[in-house]
């Protein structure tokens, strides 16, 4: 691609002179934009692009740099973990590598603090399981909560403090202004 | 006069300190004893501790404006290029001042609870200005003996005693703090964490004097909403500080921090719920109350964890010996929570009883298991890390996939129980109702769905969440008709009805308001599963494209002031063809900490937000430089949802008619039971 294209939405043709003079301009502005690009990446590395295939597998492992993020989604500028560990992955799939293969390796080299979430297995497991145990005692509890009110006797208290049952023509009256209100 | 001010802001922190201390025994002694006079001091001694901290904090701001670098807080979080409005915000951007910032909030929360309630609970207040004053000495002593923001920078050699050194100029603010929501986010989210220490002193007042009736609880249902109300809104803005600053395309990544924040509100959801139960039928006495202490600890929890550097957080208060005094604190706040709540359990026995599994009533319960059961995974995801450590002695991270299996399916149970609740009748719901009631929204929801999957939506939540946001949308709007309906019966036009209808009753309705926010949310959410994104490496004049978007690079220039230099990618944006707009994603260099930003370029619609981060020159071939773009669909609905869940709530805020009448017969009944003491 050429140093200069402008794109093909440029609709007003310039003449070569001008043109050469554009394209020297830009150049002078890139130059000019050298040290503090420079600057910008020196102690940092540069910007990589890479596959989405990367990104996919990058997916399954956390970046190291703090940021708590998934290494595909570390946002950080010239992130000095992702990158060399983005470039890894990139390595290892070129070479033939499977994704389940690139995990394996990079648990066997990183230890398990690399991977995104829990596994499936051994204590891990318990990471998963507890979330669901718990809300299945939850349901369980919230429906013998329920169950027990509903068992319970229908009972009011008295200005006096004295206990006493509503009689069933008060009964259908409360339950005919509450549908109303309702 | 910096030193002058330096002395005085060190010593009314002292000060402060003293008095707080005295605040807490003559209050608890007080309230023991009987002794109004003695009750009057303490609360005296709370107010003029807001005075003190004020002065304090006033005194640190001079020197973060003025750029004492003399302490070290000062030179740490702030530098002399900064404009003076991040200088501001340095109170806020480091450990020290963060937590002094903590502490002046909490005064000024204490001040206002004793201005306003003093007259109206006599026999609460002693205890309720005894335990804020019990939190605020805690946050003082961490203030003023371990992590102390007048604390001067001192240079020791060999030998010698330590002498103090000024350095030319402070490492500046972390440059990713250097934004505006940031300027708000942190003082508006401290509100929302500080504020519930008021319904944690007024649930622990309540259980020491057995004054567990109708008053308290209407007293804490408000003190509750309005933290959480702040705690909502900051953590919002965390949210969009994390989408524009850093640059990774997302809003919410499943930090601690963030999670620490999440927890509390979810825990005041649900009291907020649950509490109509409490008001209306006197049940769940207990669990409101577990709900109250619960999120009081769960703020002091999430501080814990990630001021401690227990747990590593994105966030810059990682390592400090902060630790161990704040797992203390939590453990004597939870002994003594616990203490009171299993010693007066007799007294907090409902008196009611449901009638049917289809109710109002249940599905309070319901919505209340599973906001428990998110904080819980939360919790649980949040921590594991460190249980996973202490059993298998090899440490586990818990990222964002944990968080999103668990939590989706639950946050879409969640909104379901939004729509299925406010059709269902207190008491008992008949089929004839639930067929009257459901028809409509089911019916909408359904063809909503048809529809979806017609025009080639495939993913499976984001799919089912927006066919329930449509179901709890039609829901809420089918509320408001019938109330305009029944209204308009007595001549208002129908506007003049929505109207009437929403400030007779703005609990309900606001909350109804509340709930269109969180749908709006949930859509926002669902776009998550259409992302796009392409990465490419360009010269100037070449094209990326991404979905219906073409970006020309049309030429990279730079800028440079006292605080950073930045390098600029000028693009322009087609769509479908048309010129849109043109978008300048940057880079930024800070000078003092030499740390690089990225400043995203953002095109919003309410469809979809174009997302384009200039990465930087490309590592092999120097001339081109790498943009990261990003088509996000349905991000403004998160944002303009913030903005509803602002109205609501402060609608709900507002009293009724009801509420007016009935706090004025307390009122009354309350003054005159003072007159016969």
């Amino acid at each position: 691609m050429p140093m200069c294209s402008r794109g093909s939405h440029n609709s007003i043709q310039r003449s070569l002179p001008s043109r050469l003079v554009g394209r020297g301009r830009d150049l002078c502005r890139l130059l000019a934009l050298i040290p503090l690009l420079g600057a910008l990446s020196a102690s940092q590395g540069f910007a990589q692009v890479f596959s989405a295939e990367v990104k996919n597998v990058s997916e399954n492992f956390v970046c190291q740099c703090g940021c708590n993020h998934q290494l595909s989604g570390c946002g950080m500028l010239y992130c000095g973990s992702a990158n060399p560990l983005r470039s890894e992955i990139d390595e290892m799939l070129q070479a033939g590598r499977s994704e389940k293969e690139v995990v394996g390796e990079f648990v066997a080299k990183y230890g398990k603090i690399i991977l995104s979430a829990p596994t499936g297995a051994g204590f891990d497991l318990v990471a998963w399981t507890v979330p669901v145990i718990a809300l299945m005692v939850g349901l369980i509890v919230v429906f013998a909560t329920i169950r027990s009110w509903i068992n319970r006797k229908p009972i009011l208290t008295s200005a006096q403090g004295k206990v006493a049952f509503i009689p069933e023509e008060y009964q259908r009256k409360l339950e005919k202004e509450l549908k109303d209100l309702d | 006069m910096q030193g002058l001010l330096t002395d005085i802001g060190q010593f009314t922190l002292l000060l402060a300190f003293g008095l707080s201390c005295y605040a807490l025994v003559a209050s608890l002694l007080a309230g023991k004893v009987g002794h109004r006079r003695l009750a009057s001091t303490g609360e005296r001694a709370a107010v003029a501790v807001c005075g003190l901290v004020t002065i304090s904090v006033m005194s640190l701001w001079y020197q973060l404006v003025t750029s004492n670098f003399q302490l070290q807080y000062v030179a740490s979080s702030s530098n002399q290029a900064m404009p003076w409005y991040y200088k501001i915000g340095a109170l806020w951007g480091g450990q020290e001042g963060s937590l002094l910032f903590w502490c002046w909030i909490l005064t000024i929360f204490s001040m206002v609870t004793v201005l306003i309630h003093r007259n109206r609970h006599p026999r609460l207040m002693p205890y309720v200005v005894g335990v804020v004053a019990m939190v605020t000495t805690f946050f003082l002593l961490v203030n003023n003996f371990i992590v102390n923001p007048f604390d001067a920078i001192g240079v020791s050699r060999a030998g010698e005693a330590p002498v103090l050194f000024t350095p030319p100029d402070g490492q500046g603010l972390n440059p990713l703090l250097q934004y505006w929501a940031m300027v708000i986010h942190p003082p508006i989210l401290y509100i929302g964490y500080v504020g519930f220490t008021i319904p944690f002193a007024f649930a622990i007042a309540a259980l020491i004097t057995r004054e567990l009736d109708e008053d308290w609880i209407r007293t804490t249902r408000r003190w509750m909403m309005v933290p959480w109300l702040f705690l909502g809104t900051g953590v919002l803005l965390g949210a969009m500080w994390a989408y524009v600053v850093l640059g990774w395309g997302g809003y919410w990544g499943w930090d601690p921090v963030e999670n620490a924040s999440l927890m509390p509100w979810l825990a005041g959801t649900a009291f907020l719920h649950s509490v109509i139960m409490q008001e209306r039928k006197g049940m769940m006495k207990v669990w409101n109350m577990i709900l109250i202490l619960a999120t009081f600890l769960l703020c002091i929890l999430g501080t814990f964890l990630t001021r401690s550097g227990i747990v590593s957080s994105v966030h810059s208060f990682a390592q400090s010996p902060i630790g161990p005094y704040f797992s203390a604190f939590l453990i004597s706040m939870t002994a003594m929570s616990l203490y009171f709540l299993l010693s007066r359990l007799d007294a907090l026995k409902s008196e009611n009883r449901l009638d049917s599994v289809v109710s109002r009533e249940s599905s309070f319960l319901f919505n209340n298991l599973v906001l428990l059961a998110t904080t819980f995974a939360v919790l649980w995801g949040t921590i594991f890390p460190i249980l996973s450590e202490w059993v298998t002695d090899e440490k586990r991270t818990v990222g964002a996939p944990f968080f999103n299996q668990v939590n989706i399916p639950i946050g879409l149970f969640l909104l379901f129980l939004t729509g299925v609740g406010p059709l269902l009748a207190w008491r008992k719901t008949s089929l004839h109702s639930l067929r009257k009631n459901f028809s409509i929204p089911v019916g909408t929801a359904f063809i909503a769905g048809v529809l979806f999957v017609a025009f080639g939506m495939r993913h499976f939540y984001s799919t089912v969440c927006l066919i329930l946001c449509v179901f709890v949308l039609v829901t809420i709007i089918t509320e408001f008709h019938r109330g305009a309906r029944a209204r308009r019966r007595q001549g208002q036009s129908y506007l003049q009805a929505l109207w009437t209808l929403t400030f007779r009753n703005t609990r309900r309705y606001g909350g109804y308001i509340v709930h269109v926010a969180m749908v709006f949310l949930f859509v926002g959410f669902a776009g998550a599963g259409f992302d796009k994104e392409v990465q490419q490496a360009m010269v100037p004049g070449q094209n990326l494209e991404i979905g219906q978007y073409k970006l020309e690079l049309k030429e990279i220039k730079s800028d440079d002031n006292a605080n950073y230099s930045s390098a600029v990618a000028v693009m322009q944006v087609w769509k479908n063809g048309k010129q849109l707009t043109q978008i300048e994603p940057e880079q930024r260099l800070y000078k003092t900490s030499k740390q690089p930003t990225s400043e995203v370029a953002l095109h919003r619609t309410l469809r979809e937000d174009l997302y384009v981060v200039f990465a930087g020159p490309e590592q092999e071939e120097g001339n081109k430089f790498v943009i990261n773009a990003y088509i996000k669909p349905l991000v403004a609905w998160i944002w303009l949802g913030g903005v509803i869940f602002v109205i609501g709530t402060v609608i709900c805020l507002i009293p009724n008619q009801y509420e007016r009448a009935s706090e004025k017969i307390s009122l009354r009944a309350e003054v005159q039971s003072h007159a016969n003491v």
